[in-house]
């Protein structure tokens, strides 16, 4: 990206406004306002990325030849500033930013003509099988096997963590198609395009904030096509470390993210007693604990900013993403723990109805208390999945630290 | 002031462990979190003719004859259970309001129902702006013929849903952050005027906001004397900030132990977690945390057991120490834990909700902290 290439956004920036004000109703509004994790409600996000995809704005960030826009990196991060002041619900990642990617980088021409239409148009989502019960940090130690039988394979085993598996009509999972050799050697990438298949089961799995985000999959002699393999077999494992670089950093735009939730905190710190009659926005502890988050959000900005330029094959880029994965997940943890600081105790009183988007139940207190606890507890995981923070340093260390 | 003898104590001990483990499951709390009550009223019967409603309230008035610190044991137990009966909204916080009070005849009328499990009252003190603060009171009590009239709004009243009547602190005289012109009275929650919103909280208790709409009350129903309610009223929340220390000092115990635990059985990388250095300082620092919390409680106790009230430092730091601690060692469990720690079906989960719960009641570490400040300036 050059400056020369960068445009001035202004006129974009209200275009995308105008678009937001005529195409988001009520109920995608209310569902932005009431995303309290990664992972934003369902239906009417998808409604939303629908109407996105009509516009031609679904997928900031993919080229051209697959139907993204083409912008350059200012004005994807432009639409995202835009997307997030709106509140509008953020698109759900896992076909987007996650599997879309892999398969533009590794599929066939069928493979890229069978899936990449129907994630960009929202048609589709997929969910994603990664983690085993025995296989968390240590993912390539992964059991869940798939055999070549005739003309499929038969997969056997289970899936945990799979986020919106009860949602989803695709999945993108890990399998082991041969054993022995190192853990790494063996593992095959494999997109299934139907989940409605005899011997697959789906068990949501209830989360601290009391919602069921994320799910186990079991597989009993579950039978998929032997065309199923995203890159070569046995060779899943480099398509994986591709996807979860793009998982850990770049592909979303954190700081535009995280300015938003500190303009909430300070809205709120402004109505909220100091319990001494002034309020809480000049209380300077509050002061200086909010400048800090602010600080720390500029440099997961600028770290992004930098990370998107990369080449993602390159050797820095791996280190990078893990980088900003830390910084960015430590960074909202404890943003969200400002935000129920200042709160206070009403975060404590447990609305899971009131949260439901369309829901008739009002919320207890002020409104915009409503989402700092389920926020707080559904972000603990943020520095544990996609690599907990203790495995992205290692990772950085390898680099680091090499002799 | 006396204290229970060390043999009385560990009685209780025994008995609080022996009913725990024969009655508190993890999932017979979950069945009781998910009923009506949020709470089994037959345990609290179970408790009351244990003795337990009776330990911090003088023989005079039906109870043992100890003091808050004495229930520093049985609160310990429950924090490592879980304990969701509503001991320390209504034997710590109105409990200690009423038992402290200069009205006799108030303390005769409700402290043996209390004791017996039948009376529970509850602390409504908290308004939207108090932050932490008990003396900021927005609530008004009006002069009328017969006494005065009380209009105001309570936020997080611990217990209010199982409550039958309402301490509640109001202002006569004064601005809003005055120590002096704060009254306590006891209102039944069937008191016309009385209106209570309750609610499920997130580590599975009940509260309320309470409403109270032109409600009449008498001089017989007042705690304190004159405008001087706000000293009564930080010495029970105080009672309470000490009650929950030890309860947060039960659940910080047990979740490392279950960190430590799990750690030594997970294996990843053909070895048990525990095996790596990272999570072995990460368990070390919360090991040191729970420590030092508990140091710092003890002394607290030992220095203070025999004083009518607290000294506001002291108090704000022990608070201060405990809300740091239960905050660092929750989310570390959750994090050691990994993907299994944020599950419902776990319990760690809940751990961490209480201590997070803990750590916001009364007044947070900010809150504490600059009182100490206020506190300690010349």
């Amino acid at each position: 990206m050059t400056e020369s290439h960068n445009p001035d956004l202004t006129d974009f920036r209200r275009d995308v406004r105008d678009f937001i004000e005529r195409a988001a109703d009520d109920e995608i509004r209310e569902a932005g306002r009431k995303t309290t994790s990664f992972f934003p409600p369902f239906e009417p996000t998808m409604r939303w990325h629908r109407l996105l995809h009509a516009q031609g704005w679904s997928a900031p960030a993919w080229p051209r030849e697959h139907g993204g826009p083409g912008w350059p990196v200012a004005q994807q991060k432009a639409f995202e500033e835009e997307c997030r002041a709106a509140q509008v619900p953020p698109l759900l990642p896992q076909a987007l930013s996650m599997v879309g990617p892999a398969i533009m980088r590794f599929g066939t021409d069928a493979q890229k003509a069978a899936h990449l239409p129907g994630i960009l148009s929202g048609e589709h989502f997929w969910t994603q099988g990664y983690s085993e019960p025995n296989a968390g940090s240590d993912l390539a130690s992964l059991s869940c096997r798939a055999e070549r039988r005739g003309d499929h394979y038969v997969i056997n085993g289970s899936k945990t963590w799979t986020t919106y598996a009860h949602h989803a009509d695709r999945m993108f999972l890990l399998v082991r198609t041969e054993a022995g050799g190192k853990p790494q050697q063996g593992i095959s990438f494999f997109l299934l395009d139907d989940l409605d298949r005899p011997g697959l089961t789906i068990r949501p799995i209830i989360g601290l904030d009391g919602l069921p985000e994320q799910c186990d999959v079991f597989f009993d002699d579950v039978e998929v096509p032997l065309d199923s393999c995203l890159g070569a077999e046995n060779d899943g494992w480099s398509v994986a470390k591709y996807l979860l670089e793009h998982e850990r950093g770049g592909s979303s735009s954190f700081a535009a993210h995280f300015r938003q939730e500190l303009a909430f905190i300070r809205r709120i710190a402004v109505e909220t007693g100091d319990g001494f009659g002034g309020v809480l926005a000049d209380d300077p502890v509050f002061q200086q604990r909010f400048s800090q988050l602010a600080l720390d959000v500029a440099m997961v900005d600028a770290t992004e900013v930098k990370f998107a330029a990369l080449d993602k094959g390159s050797p820095e880029s791996g280190p990078m993403s893990s980088m900003i994965k830390i910084t960015a997940m430590e960074t909202l943890q404890r943003i969200n723990e400002l935000a129920i600081d200042t709160v206070g105790t009403p975060t404590l009183t447990l609305q899971i109805e009131a949260l439901v988007v369309g829901s008739d139940t009002p919320p207890i207190g002020s409104p915009d208390t409503l989402t700092a606890m389920p926020k707080y507890l559904n972000n603990r995981a943020a520095t544990i999945f996609g690599g907990s923070s203790e495995i992205q340093r290692n990772i950085i260390a390898k680099t680091l630290l090499a002799p | 002031m006396s204290s229970l003898s060390a043999e009385m104590r560990a009685m209780l001990d025994d008995s609080v462990d022996k009913f725990l483990r024969d009655h508190y499951s993890f999932d017979a709390r979950r069945a009781q979190v998910e009923s009506a009550s949020g709470y089994a009223p037959d345990h609290w019967q179970q408790f009351a003719e244990l003795g337990w409603l009776g330990i911090p309230f003088a023989e005079d008035d039906g109870g043992l004859g100890g003091t808050v610190t004495d229930t520093r044991g049985l609160m310990r137990r429950f924090g490592r259970a879980l304990v969701v009966e509503p001991y320390l909204g209504v034997v710590g916080l109105a409990g200690q309001a009423i038992a402290n009070s200069a009205n006799a005849g108030l303390k005769a009328s409700l402290l043996p129902g209390l004791i017996a499990g039948e009376v529970l009252p509850v602390l409504a003190w908290e308004e939207t702006r108090s932050r932490g603060n008990p003396a900021y009171v927005e609530t008004r009590a009006q002069p009328t013929a017969e006494g005065w009239q009380i209009d105001g709004e309570k936020i997080t009243v611990l217990n209010a849903p199982q409550a039958t009547h309402v301490v509640v602190s109001a202002r006569s005289a004064g601005n809003a952050v005055d120590d002096y012109g704060i009254e306590l009275f006891v209102v039944a929650v069937d008191t016309p005027g009385v209106t209570v919103e309750g609610f499920a909280t997130v580590d599975g208790h009940r509260a309320g906001r309470v409403y109270f709409d032109a409600v009449a009350v008498t001089p017989a129903q007042r705690l304190n004397n004159d405008g001087e309610g706000g000293v009564l009223l930080r010495r029970a929340i105080d009672a309470g900030c000490l009650m929950l220390a030890a309860e947060a000092i039960g659940a910080m115990e047990t979740l490392l132990d279950k960190t430590i635990a799990y750690t030594q059985t997970r294996k990843q990388f053909g070895m048990p977690i525990a095996g790596f250095q990272v999570l072995q300082h990460r368990m070390v620092d919360m090991y040191i945390a729970l420590t030092n919390a508990e140091n710092l409680f003890e002394q607290t106790v030992a220095e203070h057991a025999g004083q009518a009230t607290m000294p506001a430092p002291a108090a704000a730091l022990l608070k201060a120490g405990i809300s740091q601690s239960a905050r660092y060692i929750g989310q570390q469990a959750i994090q050691l834990h990994g993907g299994i720690g944020m599950t419902d079906e776990l319990d760690v989960g809940h751990y961490f909700k209480r201590l997070t719960a803990l750590s916001l009641l009364f007044g947070g570490a900010d809150t504490h902290l600059k009182r100490y400040w206020r506190a300690t300036a010349a």
